[in-house]
């Protein structure tokens, strides 16, 4: 979090940028984040922002005391910003008069992750009306098992192309993934029932993964620094932890922690809580494990968190879809939020590729 | 220079991003993308001597419009409602999902229907879609072919123009 001297806004470094503009779109002063905005033609924004012209009469129309105006998931083709945002606008009071604000959240990656459910989705949606639309049609029995085929190569296709997709994304162990089951095998018999069957169900885990994962993003907009504990932090997600899923936590701490750290202590437990949550649906005789430590440079402390488990995904468990995709959807949310805070995620395995290990670095300032 | 929103949306994979690229760029893709949330770019036209710029909104598709986020809709004067001929989801609910985003759009906006993918279709076909659905489109396209394409857009610019007038 930092804090713009000129104008007393506070931004997240890296992955924010702020706007301030006055009635003419005339760009006032930005932390140049994202875009360095000297290199922009001296002109109103909305001249080289084709979004802003859109919707600056809106804008303006905003009163110091009326609510943000919030836009989700924006792609603005062939433009110096080149992925994909949320935008809010609101009217803010300086000492100057009163001037409009705009906030750029770059969610790209996290966006991507969410246009594979929502590409996914969406083909086996359309694959699922054509095939009940050809069924119709269909009359004999050779015409069936073509289309069903057809079908189902596509599907099949579509599922290995998605999770070589994820495993590249996550970076993570082949077996952390393995109760991914890529193929689908079935009898002939029936199988296009079967398969629509299948695919619906298939559909709604989707849907409910998508609803998660967007159930995040705008909450974490929203970051404002705190002061915490670590140590505090840690021992309450510890006794939340054994509440509610009944199994213990041995928590390891350094022998030195800091008192008092500033920063998105919200953030901090939002990822801690959902690698354990995840980690503890993987096996249901695990145990479990997480390890505090830091370093001090300067003002600066470099947090160390290790979350572990000991017995890594259990094989033989017949596990469904819904897991799966909740524990890529969880792992790739923590990703994307420890890259806010300008941190690392790391996943391995030991050496016999089961237990897992989450480390999580991560850099505070002292309070 | 006038400036008018236009909004494209409908279901997914109906043809709105194919629209938008056919009317800006001149180009078609045979393979899917879908779009994530809202893609935002313009175009200058000119009509009747006077130069109009049309800023496309195309949106990720839904299959119910009150799935689009609110803010979607905000300041939006055109809502072009696409559909697909060769899929009845697409359409089957047309008349509500119009009512829809007569309640949500500006009650100054211009609403046009647009049946898409008409090279996909016979003329059978397309009778047999205009006898079922609950309300008649406004122009028949393909953003494969380019056919009313450019029409389409020109002809809601036109109307902007008037209504603003
Ligand atoms: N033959 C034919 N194919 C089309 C036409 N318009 C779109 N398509 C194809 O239909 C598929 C979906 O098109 P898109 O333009 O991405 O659809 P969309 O409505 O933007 O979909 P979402 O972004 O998911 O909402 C693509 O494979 C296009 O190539 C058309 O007029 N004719
Ligand atoms: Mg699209």
């Amino acid at each position: 979090m930092q804090q713009n001297e000129k104008t007393g806004i506070r931004h997240l470094s890296k992955f924010s940028q702020f706007f301030l503009l006055d009635d003419r779109a005339q760009l006032l002063a930005s932390c140049d984040s994202i875009v360095a905005t000297q290199h922009l033609p001296q002109r109103p924004v909305t001249d080289w922002f084709p979004f802003l012209e859109s919707i600056f009469q809106q804008v303006k129309s905003l009163q110091v005391d009326t609510a943000e105006i919030h836009f989700q998931k924006i792609t603005i083709p062939h433009h110096q910003l080149p992925g994909i945002y949320d935008f809010s606008f609101r009217r803010i009071q300086l000492r100057e008069g009163a001037f409009l604000l705009w906030r750029i959240f770059d969610y790209t990656a996290l966006y991507e992750d969410l246009q594979h459910y929502q590409q996914r989705r969406n083909e086996l949606e359309i694959h699922r009306e054509m095939l009940e639309l050809r069924q119709r049609q269909m009359r004999s029995r050779r015409d069936l098992n073509d289309g069903f085929n057809l079908v189902l190569e596509n599907f099949n296709h579509l599922q290995i192309a998605y999770f070589n997709h994820l495993r590249r994304a996550l970076q993570s162990p082949v077996n952390m993934l393995d109760g991914f089951r890529p193929e689908v095998t079935l009898q002939a018999a029936n199988a296009t029932q079967y398969y629509i069957q299948h695919l619906s169900q298939l559909l709604q885990h989707l849907q409910s993964a998508m609803a998660e994962w967007q159930s995040y993003a705008p909450a974490t907009a929203l970051v404002e620094a705190s002061h915490f504990s670590p140590a505090a932090l840690v021992q309450q997600l510890g006794i939340n932890f054994r509440e509610q899923l009944g199994q213990p936590l041995a928590i390891q701490f350094a022998s030195v922690l800091p008192e008092r750290l500033q920063g998105d202590q919200g953030g901090l437990w939002q990822i801690l809580a959902m690698l354990l949550y995840s980690a503890a649906a993987y096996h249901p005789d695990s145990s479990f494990e997480l390890e505090i430590r830091a370093q001090v440079a300067g003002e600066v402390a470099h947090l160390t968190v290790i979350v572990r488990e000991s017995l890594g995904r259990e094989q033989s468990k017949a596990r469904s879809d819904q897991d799966d995709l909740q524990l890529v959807t969880r792992l790739s949310l923590a990703r994307q939020m420890v890259e806010w805070q300008g941190g690392q995620i790391r996943v391995s395995n030991d050496a016999k590729q089961l237990a897992i290990a989450i480390e999580l670095n991560l850099n505070y300032r002292f309070a | 220079m006038i400036s008018k929103k236009i909004i494209l949306t409908g279901s997914f994979g109906v043809g709105k991003t194919s629209l938008f690229n056919q009317f800006i760029y001149n180009r078609f893709d045979d393979k899917y993308l879908t779009t994530i949330g809202v893609k935002v770019n313009k175009k200058v036209i000119e009509i009747d001597g006077k130069e109009l710029s049309l800023l496309i909104w195309d949106i990720a598709g839904e299959v119910s419009q009150d799935k689009v986020p609110n803010s979607y809709f905000l300041g939006a004067s055109g809502i072009v409602f696409v559909f697909d001929l060769t899929r009845p989801s697409t359409y089957k609910n047309i008349a509500n999902e119009i009512k829809y985003l007569q309640e949500i759009g500006d009650p100054n906006s211009i609403i046009k229907v647009v049946a898409n993918k008409s090279d996909l279709v016979d003329e059978e076909k397309i009778n047999e879609v205009a006898a079922e659905i609950q309300r008649p489109w406004d122009v028949i396209t393909s953003a494969k072919t380019g056919e009313n394409v450019q029409e389409l857009f020109r002809e809601l610019g036109r109307e902007l123009i008037d209504a603003a007038e």
